[in-house]
C-alpha cells in the first residue's frame, strides 16, 4: 500500500511537470517566436517601441536570461504561491484564482454528486428489472443523454424557458455567503446539467456490473439463507458493483472539469473556465499559464483521490 | 464469420464464387448486419447520410451558406428557407449541410491521428515489454491525465492569432494528439494477450523477426479493435469540435454546428427558436449515430466479446 501511494504521488508529480513544461514552452517559446511575447503585447498598448523600456519590462516579467533559468524561476514562484500579475489589469492572479476556484469546484462537485445520485439508483433499477419495460426505458434514456451535448440542453432550457415561461436565471452573480437564495438560483441549473452527461455512462456501467454481481455465488448464498431481496441488493450486490463506477468517475473527471468552462461561459459565472477563456481571448500570458496549471492540479488531485480510494472500497485489492 | 468464409472457399459451384465477388459480399454482409443489429444499422445509416451531406454539401445546399438575404432575416420555416434564416438572413439548412463538412473533416482527421498514434505506441510498448513498456506507460498515464479541453482552448486560442494558420488543421492535430494515450492502452492490452498465442510462438520458432510478427500476426488481430475504437471515438471527437466552436475557438468564417449555437446568437434564438434547435439536433444525431453504430460494430468485431 505504501509503495502504491508513493508511486501514484510520483505519477501525479510527473503529470504536473509535463503540463507545466508544455504550457511554459507554448507561451514562452512558441508564441513569442511566431507571434509576440508579453512585452510586445503590453508595449503594443502604448503604441511605440522603446527598446530600453522593453528590456526593463522583460526583466520585470522574468523574461530575461536563458529559458531553463526562466522556467525554474517561474516554477519556484509558482511553488511559493506567487502566480504573478495579469498583464492587463495588474491584479494578483493568486487572489483572482482563489475567488474563482470556489465557483468551479462547487459546480463540478455538485454536478458530480447529483449525477451519481441520479444514475446509481437508475442503474440498479435497470439491472433489477432486467429486460422488462423499466430497463428498456432507462437504457434508451441513457443512450439519448449520452448523445445530447450538455451545452445544447442548457441553451434549449434558456431559450424556451424565457420564451414560454418568461423565466431566466438571475444575471448578477452572488456568492453563497452573500446571498444564498440567489446563489442557488444561479448555480442549480448549470450544476445539474454538468452532472447529466457523465451520468449516462454511469447508468450503463452500474447496470452491467449489477447484472454480473447478481450472478455470483455469494449472492445465491445470500438468497439461499433467506435474506429478502432488498437486503441482497443493497447489502451484498450494490457495494461490489460500485467499484468500477469509481473508475468511470475518475475517467470522466477531466471532462467534468472542462465542462465547467463551457457552462461558465453560458451562464456567465465567474469561475476558472471563464477566466481561462477570457485570458486566452486577450493573450494575458501569465493568466493563461496559471489557469492551465491550476486545472492540471485539480484533475491530478482528483485522479489521485480516485486511485487511492480503490483499496479502501475493495478489500480484495492489495498493493 | 471467418470460419464460414474459409469453409465456402473449399466448396465448388455458385456459392463459392459468390463469396469472392467483393461488392456482393459487402452487400450480403450489410444485410446480415442489418438483421442482427437493427439499431446499429440505423446508426450506420445516420453516419452515411452525414458523410453524404458533408461530401455533397455544394450540390445539396439550396443557397450559398454565406449569402446574406436581408429581406428575410430571422424567419421560421418558409418555402424559400426550409429551416428558416439567421440574424443576417443566411439560410440555416445550407449552413447545417456545410457544417457537416467541418464536423466530418475534424472528426475523421483527428481520429486518424489518434488511432495511428495509439496503435504505434500500444503495439510497440506491448510487444517490447520490459523497462521500455514501463516508462512508456508512465508517460501515457501522465499524458492521459492532462486536462484535454483546457489545453485545446489554450492552444487554439493562441494559434488563431498567428497569421497563415490553417485552423481546421490545427484543430485536427490538437484533438488527435490528445486522443492518443487513452486508446493506446486498449491496443497494448490486446497485444499482450496476442503475443502469448501459440501461432506467434510458431512464427518465432520458424525464425520470424519482430517486425514480421507485428505485421503478420499482431496487426491483423488489432485491426477490428481499431475500427471499433475509431467509430466509438468519432462521436466524442465531433462533440469536442462542437464544444470548441461553441466557445468561439473553432475555424472562423466557415459554418459549423457548434458555432451556430454560440453565445453571440443567444438574443436571436428568442426571436427564432429554430436557431437554437437545428444545430443541436445535428450534433446529437451525429454523436448518437456514431455511438450506436460503434456499439454494434464492437459486438460483431471485438474478439473479446465474440464468444459471449
Amino acid at each position: 500500500m505504501g509503495r502504491y501511494v508513493i508511486q501514484r504521488l510520483m505519477l501525479a508529480g510527473v503529470t504536473l511537470v509535463m503540463v507545466s513544461v508544455l504550457v511554459f514552452s507554448l507561451i514562452r517559446v512558441v508564441v513569442p517566436f511566431f507571434y509576440a511575447d508579453a512585452v510586445d503585447i503590453v508595449a503594443g498598448e502604448y503604441g511605440r517601441t522603446d527598446e530600453a523600456r522593453a528590456d526593463a519590462l522583460r526583466d520585470e516579467y522574468g523574461l530575461s536570461g536563458n529559458l531553463i533559468g526562466q522556467y525554474f524561476k517561474w516554477a519556484a514562484n509558482v511553488l511559493t504561491g506567487d502566480l504573478g500579475e495579469s498583464l492587463f489589469n495588474g491584479r494578483s492572479i493568486s487572489g483572482e484564482i482563489r475567488d474563482r476556484v470556489v465557483v468551479s469546484f462547487e459546480l463540478g462537485l455538485v454536478g458530480l454528486v447529483s449525477g451519481l445520485l441520479f444514475s446509481v439508483p437508475m442503474g440498479i433499477a435497470a439491472a433489477v428489472c432486467q429486460d422488462r419495460w423499466p430497463d428498456y426505458i432507462l437504457r434508451t434514456l441513457a443512450i439519448l443523454i449520452n448523445a445530447l451535448p450538455g451545452f445544447w440542453l442548457a441553451i434549449l432550457i434558456l431559450t424556451f424557458g424565457s420564451l414560454w415561461f418568461n423565466w431566466a436565471p438571475p444575471l448578477k452573480f452572488k456568492y453563497l455567503w452573500e446571498d444564498p437564495v440567489q446563489h442557488v438560483k444561479i448555480m442549480a441549473l448549470p450544476a445539474l446539467l454538468i452532472g447529466l452527461t457523465p451520468s449516462a455512462g454511469i447508468v450503463r456501467i452500474v447496470r452491467t456490473q449489477m447484472l454480473e454481481v447478481m450472478r455470483q455465488d455469494y449472492i445465491r448464498t445470500a438468497q439461499a439463507k433467506g435474506l429478502n431481496g432488498r437486503a441482497v441488493i443493497f447489502g451484498h450486490a450494490m457495494r461490489n458493483s460500485l467499484i468500477p463506477v469509481v473508475t468511470v468517475v475518475g475517467l470522466s473527471l477531466p471532462n467534468l472539469i472542462a465542462g465547467t468552462a463551457i457552462f461558465e461561459a453560458i451562464f456567465v459565472l465567474p469561475g476558472m473556465g471563464q477566466y481561462l477563456v477570457s485570458s486566452v481571448g486577450n493573450l494575458d500570458y501569465p493568466v493563461i499559464m496559471s489557469t492551465n496549471l491550476i486545472f492540471a492540479v485539480l484533475i491530478v488531485t482528483a485522479n489521485l483521490l480516485v486511485d487511492l480510494s480503490y483499496p479502501l472500497l475493495d478489500p480484495r485489492i492489495r498493493y | 464469420m471467418a470460419s464460414s468464409a474459409s469453409a465456402s472457399a473449399l466448396e465448388f459451384g455458385p456459392r463459392a464464387r459468390r463469396e469472392y465477388i467483393l461488392p456482393l459480399r459487402m452487400v450480403l454482409g450489410l444485410g446480415r448486419f442489418a438483421r442482427r443489429k437493427p439499431l446499429g444499422f440505423v446508426g450506420l445509416m445516420i453516419v452515411l447520410s452525414l458523410i453524404g451531406a458533408a461530401v455533397f454539401a455544394e450540390q445539396l445546399a439550396p443557397y450559398d451558406p454565406a449569402k446574406l438575404d436581408l429581406k428575410h432575416r430571422l424567419e421560421g420555416s418558409t418555402s424559400l428557407h426550409k429551416l428558416g434564416t439567421d440574424a443576417t438572413g443566411k439560410d440555416v439548412l445550407s449552413r447545417l449541410l456545410y457544417g457537416a463538412r467541418i464536423s466530418m473533416l475534424v472528426g475523421f482527421g483527428a481520429i486518424t491521428i489518434s488511432e495511428l498514434g495509439a496503435v504505434s505506441i500500444g503495439v510497440v510498448s506491448g510487444y517490447r515489454g520490459g523497462w521500455f513498456d514501463k516508462i512508456v506507460q508512465r508517460f501515457v498515464d501522465a499524458w492521459q491525465a492532462m486536462p484535454g479541453l483546457i489545453i485545446l482552448i489554450t492552444f487554439l486560442g493562441i494559434v488563431r492569432r498567428m497569421p497563415n494558420v490553417n485552423l481546421v488543421l490545427a484543430m485536427v492535430i490538437a484533438i488527435g494528439v490528445l486522443g492518443i494515450p487513452g486508446r493506446s492502452r486498449v491496443f497494448r492490452s490486446q497485444v499482450l494477450t496476442i503475443k502469448e498465442a501459440p501461432y506467434v510462438e510458431a512464427a518465432r520458432s520458424m525464425g520470424a523477426g519482430g517486425v514480421r510478427i507485428v505485421w503478420a500476426c499482431i496487426l491483423p488481430n488489432v485491426l477490428p479493435l481499431i475500427l471499433v475504437s475509431a467509430t466509438v471515438g468519432l462521436g466524442g471527437v465531433i462533440l469536442a469540435e462542437a464544444s470548441l466552436s461553441f466557445l468561439g475557438f473553432g475555424p472562423a468564417g466557415e459554418p459549423s454546428w457548434g458555432q451556430m449555437l454560440s453565445v453571440d446568437g443567444r438574443e436571436y434564438m428568442r426571436k427564432q427558436p429554430g436557431l437554437a434547435v437545428w444545430p443541436g439536433v445535428c450534433i446529437a444525431l451525429a454523436v448518437f449515430g456514431f455511438n450506436i453504430f460503434g456499439d454494434a460494430l464492437r459486438d460483431v468485431l471485438d474478439p473479446r466479446l465474440r464468444n459471449r
